[in-house]
C-alpha cells in the first residue's frame, strides 16, 4: 500500500514538473581565465546590456557606437565567429534602442546588418542559430510582406539549435518563443510551455564561460508568466513569477508583470 | 633531523608541481585555432581557463595525475589524463565536430557546391508568392528578366536560348519535356512539379555548373525537402481542376511521404471562357505523384519520386490546306531515386532515374506515335579538401531510345485526310557517358574562384567533346555581388516529331551578373554573350548553324509601406542567326522585353498582383504565294528567300491574380481570382495563310480568361 502510494506520489510530481535528463547536463562551477588581449570580450554580454542601459538614460548612442566600434576592430585583426555573435549582439540592442527613439528604419537596418553577419557565419553553433532565430523573429515585425519566409526562417533556426544542442536554455526559449507568437488557428501554442518550462530549469551556462552568451532565462520566466496569464493559470503564473523575481529581483520587465497578477 | 629533511623535499616537490603551468593549443579537425574553448581539470572543475584568439591557453596545474577537459560549442569534449611530463611541453588538442548532431543538420541543410554560381535561389514559399507563378515552380521563373519565354508555356527559356537548351533537374535527374501539353497554359499546375514537393530551386540563367551535363544554356536545378515541416492533408477544387496532397512523417520522424493527385478538365473552364478561347476544344488530364523520404542512420538518406500522368487534349489547328482538330495524348511514368551519404568532410551522391512515355498526336492525314525510354545514372563525390576548397567529381551515363511510328503528309503542305501519306518507323537511340571534375575555391572570404571540365566517353561513334567553365565571384559589403562566369557547354537536342534526331549542340558563353540587395530592394544587372552551334529553326528545312546572342538586363524591386512591392525588369536582347553562311535576324531579338508587378500582400486581408509583360513581336520567314500541285490540288508554300525579315505585332499582357487566406483554427482556406490578359490584347502568334497563300490572316496568344478556385488545407 505504501509502495503504491509512494508511486503515485512519484507519477503526480512528475507530470506536475517538467522533466528534464540531469545526466545529460553538466554542472561545472567553472571559473574561466582569459587572456589580457581578450579582455574586451570577458563579461561581453553584461558590458553591451550596461552600454544599452547607459544609452538610453542619455538619449545618446555613443555608448553602444563605442563598444560596436570595438567589437569591430577585434574582428578586422580576429576574424572569430563568436566575435561576430557579439556584434550582431551588440546591433539587436541598437536597434532597440533606435526603436525606442522612433527611428523605425535606422532599427531595421541596424537589425538586418545583424541577421546578414549571423546568416554569413560558417559552422553555426546552436548559440549562433538561437540568437539568429530571435532576431529573424524580431524582424517580422518591419516586414510584414515577409511575415512568412522570416517566421520560416526562424523555426528552422530554433529547431536546429535545439538539435544541436537538446540542454541549451537559449534554443528552448527560441522555439518557445516562435510558437508563443504564431497564432493559435496556424498551429502555434503547443510547445510554449514545455519549452519554457525547461528553459527556466536549465542553467544558463552547461561551462561558466565569460566569453559566451548567458542570456535567456529571464526572457524565459517573463514569456512563461506572460503564458500562463494569457491562459489565466494565475496560481501557476504567481509560482513562477516568486520564482523569476527571487532570481532576477532587479529586472524591470518582470516586475512589471506584478501588476497584472495582484489580486488574480 | 632526517624526517625534516624529507618533509622539506617533499614541501618543495609539491611547491614545484604546484608551480608549473600546462601550455597547449585546441585546434579543429582543419587545424584552425578555436578560441574561447573551455580548459579545466576534472577533479578542480572550478577554476579553468579560456583559450585566446590561436586557440593557445595556460593552465596552472595544481596536482599529479589529474585529468584536462576541453570542450567548445558544437565539439566533442576531450579528457586527457595528464601525466608527469605534460607539464614540460605544449599539449597539441584536437576537438571533433560533434557527430551525434551536425552531419544531420548538415544533410538537411547541405547546398550544391555550386549554389554561389546561381542567379536565383528560390524555395517553396518565392512560388507561392511569385505573382505569375500562379502556383507553378518554372512559372515561377518567368518573372526573372532572364526568362525569354515567348510561348506562355511553362517550358524555361533562358537568355535568348531555346527552350530546348535548357535542363530541368529534379533531384539531380535530368526530366526532359518538364511540362505538360503546352497549347493548355492557365490551368492548374502547369509544370509536371508540385510546389509543396520543394525545398530549394536553383536557376543558373548561363553558365550551368558542369557537376551537371546535357545543357547548352542554362540549368533550373529543384530539389526536394529533406525534413518534412508539418502533417498536411490540403484538397483543391477550381474551375478545370480537383486535386489532393497528404504529407505525413513517420513516427520515428526519420521518414516521411508526400502524395498528391490531379484531374484537370476542360468543360467549366472553356465553357466561360468560350469566347476567347476559339481554338481549345476539350482536354483531361490525371496525374499522381509519390515522394517517400528516409534517414537511414545518421550519415545517409535514401528518397524515392514517382510521377505518373495521362494526359489527352483536341484543340483547332488551321494550316492552308487544311483545317481541322488535333488530337494530343500522353501517358508517362517515372521514377527517381536517390541515395546520399554524409561523411564528416565528403557526401557521395547516387541518382537514378528511368522514365517511360508513350504519346500520340493526330492532325489531318497526319498519325504520329512515339515511345521514349530513359534511363539515367549518376554518381557524385563532393570532397572538402581544406575549409576553404571544395571538389567534386562524378559521372553520368543517359541513355534514351525513341522510336516513332508515323503515317505523314507525302508532301509536307498537304495535311487534308484525302492527301497521300507514307509511313515511317524512325528508332532513335543515344548512350551519353560523361564524367566531369568541378573546384571551387574560396580564395578570400569576398572572392569564391570555380572551375570545372566534363568531357564524354564515346559509346556509338559520338564525337569526343570537352566543356568547360570558369567562374569569379566577388562580395562585398554584405550588399553587392558580381559574378564573372565563361566556358564551353554541350548537349543533345530532344526529338520530336518535327526533329526526329539526336543532335549534338554546343554554344560558347560569357556573362556578368551584378546583384545589391537590402532590405527592402533588390537590383541585379546582367551582361552576357552566348555563341550557339547547330539548332533547328522553326522554318521547315532551316538549319541555324549558329545563333549569336548579346543581352543586357536590368531588374527592380522594392518593398514599401510595409504591404506593397513594386517590381520592373527590361532586357535587351540582339540576336543574330547564320543560315547558309548569310546573317538574319534571330527568333528572340527583342529591343525591350519588359516585365513589371505591383502587389498588394497583407497577410490578414488578401494578396493582390498586377502584372504586365511587354515585347516587340518575333521575327518569321514570310511566304510569298503559292505554287499549285496539281496531283493533289494543294498549293505550296513558297517561302521568302528574305529568311526573318518581317515580325509579328508587339506582344502585352496584363494579368491580375487576387488570393485570400482564411483560418479556421486547423484549417485553412485560400481562394483565389486571376484574370489573364485582362484587357484582351490580341497577341499574334503566327501566320495563318489561305490556302492559296494570297492572303493571310493570324492566330492569336491566349486572350482573356478567367480562373478561380481554392484550396482547403488540414494542419496537424
Amino acid at each position: 500500500m505504501i509502495r503504491l502510494f509512494l508511486f503515485l506520489l512519484l507519477t503526480a510530481s512528475c507530470q506536475a514538473t517538467p522533466r528534464i535528463d540531469f545526466e545529460q547536463i553538466e554542472f561545472y562551477e567553472t571559473f574561466t581565465l582569459t587572456d589580457a588581449s581578450d579582455s574586451l570580450l570577458v563579461d561581453i554580454q553584461q558590458k553591451i546590456y550596461d552600454r544599452f542601459v547607459q544609452s538610453l538614460m542619455s538619449q545618446d548612442d555613443q555608448q553602444l557606437l563605442t563598444i560596436e566600434k570595438q567589437l569591430a576592430d577585434l574582428y578586422a585583426t580576429n576574424a572569430q565567429n563568436l566575435i561576430r555573435y557579439w556584434e550582431s549582439y551588440a546591433r539587436y540592442y541598437h536597434a532597440i534602442y533606435a526603436l525606442k527613439k522612433g527611428d523605425r528604419e535606422l532599427a531595421e537596418q541596424y537589425l538586418s546588418q545583424a541577421i546578414a553577419w549571423l546568416d554569413q557565419l560558417k559552422k553555426k553553433n546552436a548559440e549562433d542559430h538561437a540568437l539568429l532565430s530571435m532576431l529573424q523573429g524580431f524582424a517580422i515585425q518591419f516586414n510584414p510582406q515577409k511575415t512568412m519566409q522570416l517566421a520560416m526562417a526562424s523555426k528552422q533556426n530554433a529547431e536546429l539549435a535545439l538539435a544541436i544542442d537538446a540542454q541549451n536554455l537559449r534554443a528552448h526559449y527560441v522555439v518557445a518563443s516562435n510558437d508563443f507568437y504564431t497564432p493559435e488557428q496556424y498551429g502555434g501554442g503547443k510547445k510554449v510551455e514545455a519549452h519554457l518550462q525547461k528553459a527556466v530549469a536549465l542553467p544558463t551556462q552547461k561551462i561558466k564561460n565569460d566569453l559566451l552568451p548567458s542570456w535567456g532565462k529571464e526572457e524565459a520566466y517573463e514569456m512563461l508568466i506572460k503564458w500562463y496569464i494569457k491562459k489565466e493559470q494565475w496560481e501557476t503564473a504567481k509560482t513562477y513569477f516568486q520564482e523569476a523575481i527571487a532570481a532576477f529581483p532587479d529586472n524591470y520587465q518582470l516586475s512589471q508583470l506584478a501588476t497584472q497578477l495582484v489580486s488574480k | 633531523m632526517r624526517i625534516t629533511i624529507l618533509l622539506g623535499l617533499l614541501y618543495w616537490c609539491t611547491w614545484a608541481w604546484g608551480q608549473t603551468q600546462l601550455k597547449g593549443v585546441v585546434l579543429d579537425e582543419d587545424k584552425q585555432a578555436i578560441f574561447a574553448a573551455n580548459v579545466f581539470l576534472k577533479q578542480d572543475p572550478g577554476t579553468g581557463v579560456t583559450t585566446d584568439f590561436y586557440g593557445q591557453f595556460v593552465l596552472p596545474l595544481q596536482q599529479v595525475g589529474d585529468t584536462l577537459v576541453v570542450s567548445f560549442l558544437g565539439y566533442e569534449r576531450q579528457e586527457i589524463p595528464l601525466v608527469d611530463s605534460d607539464g614540460k611541453r605544449p599539449l597539441e588538442v584536437i576537438l571533433k565536430t560533434n557527430q551525434h548532431v551536425l552531419p544531420n543538420i548538415v544533410v538537411q541543410a547541405k547546398d550544391p557546391i555550386s549554389e554561389q554560381f546561381a542567379v536565383v535561389k528560390m524555395d517553396k514559399m518565392d512560388v507561392y508568392l511569385n505573382p505569375i507563378a500562379q502556383g507553378d515552380p518554372l512559372k515561377a521563373i518567368t518573372i526573372l528578366p532572364s526568362s525569354t519565354t515567348i510561348d506562355e508555356s511553362a517550358n524555361p527559356s533562358l537568355r535568348g536560348s531555346a527552350p530546348d537548351r535548357t535542363r530541368v533537374v529534379f533531384n539531380g535527374v535530368p526530366i526532359y519535356a518538364p511540362v505538360r501539353s503546352s497549347q493548355l497554359n492557365n490551368q492548374g499546375f502547369f509544370s509536371l512539379f508540385n510546389p509543396e514537393m520543394i525545398r530549394q530551386q536553383y536557376v543558373y540563367a548561363s553558365n550551368p555548373p558542369l557537376t551537371y551535363g546535357n545543357t547548352s544554356a542554362g540549368l533550373v536545378d529543384i530539389q526536394t525537402h529533406q525534413q518534412l515541416r508539418q502533417n498536411q492533408i490540403q484538397f483543391s477544387a477550381g474551375l478545370a481542376n480537383t486535386g489532393f496532397l497528404v504529407s505525413r512523417k513517420h513516427r520515428s520522424q526519420k521518414a516521411f511521404l508526400q502524395a498528391y493527385g490531379n484531374f484537370q478538365f476542360s468543360a467549366a473552364f472553356v465553357g466561360l471562357n468560350q469566347k476567347n478561347l476559339p481554338r481549345l476544344k476539350d482536354f483531361r488530364t490525371q496525374d499522381f505523384g509519390l515522394n517517400l523520404h528516409a534517414s537511414i542512420g545518421e550519415k545517409s538518406s535514401f528518397n524515392s519520386f514517382h510521377y505518373a500522368i495521362d494526359e489527352r487534349y483536341k484543340y483547332l489547328t488551321t494550316l492552308p490546306s487544311f483545317e481541322g482538330n488535333a488530337i494530343a495524348g500522353k501517358r508517362r511514368y517515372f521514377v527517381i531515386n536517390n541515395y546520399r551519404y554524409q561523411g564528416e568532410r565528403a557526401v557521395l551522391t547516387i541518382n537514378n532515374g528511368l522514365d517511360f512515355s508513350n504519346g500520340d498526336f493526330e492532325l489531318g492525314n497526319l498519325d504520329s506515335k512515339n515511345k521514349t525510354r530513359r534511363a539515367f545514372l549518376g554518381m557524385n563525390y563532393e570532397y572538402k579538401v581544406v575549409d576553404d576548397w571544395e571538389i567534386q567529381i562524378g559521372s553520368s551515363y543517359d541513355y534514351q531510345r525513341q522510336v516513332f511510328r508515323d503515317s505523314f503528309p507525302r508532301f509536307y503542305y498537304a495535311f487534308a485526310p484525302e492527301t497521300p501519306t507514307e509511313f515511317a518507323r524512325t528508332a532513335l537511340k543515344n548512350h551519353n557517358w560523361e564524367t566531369y571534375f568541378y573546384s571551387q575555391w574560396k580564395i578570400y572570404p569576398e572572392l569564391i574562384f570555380s572551375a570545372g571540365v566534363r568531357n564524354n566517353l564515346s559509346l556509338q561513334d559520338q564525337p569526343a567533346y570537352l566543356s568547360w567553365q570558369l567562374g569569379l565571384k566577388y562580395f562585398w559589403q554584405n550588399q553587392h555581388s558580381v559574378l564573372l562566369s565563361g566556358g564551353k557547354y554541350h548537349n543533345y537536342a530532344t526529338a520530336n516529331f518535327f526533329n526526329q534526331n539526336i543532335q549534338l549542340q554546343s554554344s560558347y558563353q560569357l556573362a556578368l551578373d551584378y546583384a545589391w540587395e537590402n532590405d527592402h530592394t533588390l537590383v541585379r544587372a546582367a551582361l552576357y554573350h552566348k555563341k550557339e552551334q547547330e539548332q533547328l529553326a522553326p522554318t521547315p528545312f532551316i538549319d541555324f548553324e549558329e545563333i549569336r546572342t548579346m543581352g543586357a538586363e536590368f531588374y527592380f524591386e522594392r518593398d514599401f509601406y510595409n504591404y506593397f512591392n513594386w517590381s520592373f525588369s527590361n532586357s535587351v536582347i540582339q540576336q543574330k542567326v547564320k543560315i547558309d553562311g548569310d546573317t538574319y535576324v534571330g527568333p528572340r531579338d527583342f529591343d525591350y522585353f519588359i516585365k513589371t508587378t505591383f502587389q498588394y500582400q497583407h497577410p490578414r486581408l488578401f494578396t493582390l498582383a498586377v502584372s504586365y509583360l511587354g515585347r516587340p513581336g518575333t521575327f518569321y520567314t514570310p511566304i510569298n504565294g503559292g505554287l499549285l500541285n496539281e496531283s493533289i490540288n494543294f498549293y505550296e508554300p513558297l517561302f521568302s528567300t528574305d529568311l526573318y525579315s518581317q515580325q509579328l505585332g508587339q506582344y502585352d499582357r496584363i494579368d491580375i491574380n487576387i488570393n485570400r487566406y482564411f483560418s479556421l483554427e486547423k484549417f485553412a482556406l485560400i481562394t483565389f481570382l486571376s484574370v489573364n490578359n485582362i484587357f484582351n490584347f490580341k497577341n499574334e502568334r503566327e501566320v495563318l495563310y489561305f490556302r492559296d497563300y494570297s492572303g493571310f490572316d493570324f492566330d492569336y496568344y491566349q486572350q482573356r480568361t478567367i480562373y478561380f478556385g481554392c484550396v482547403l488545407q488540414l494542419n496537424e
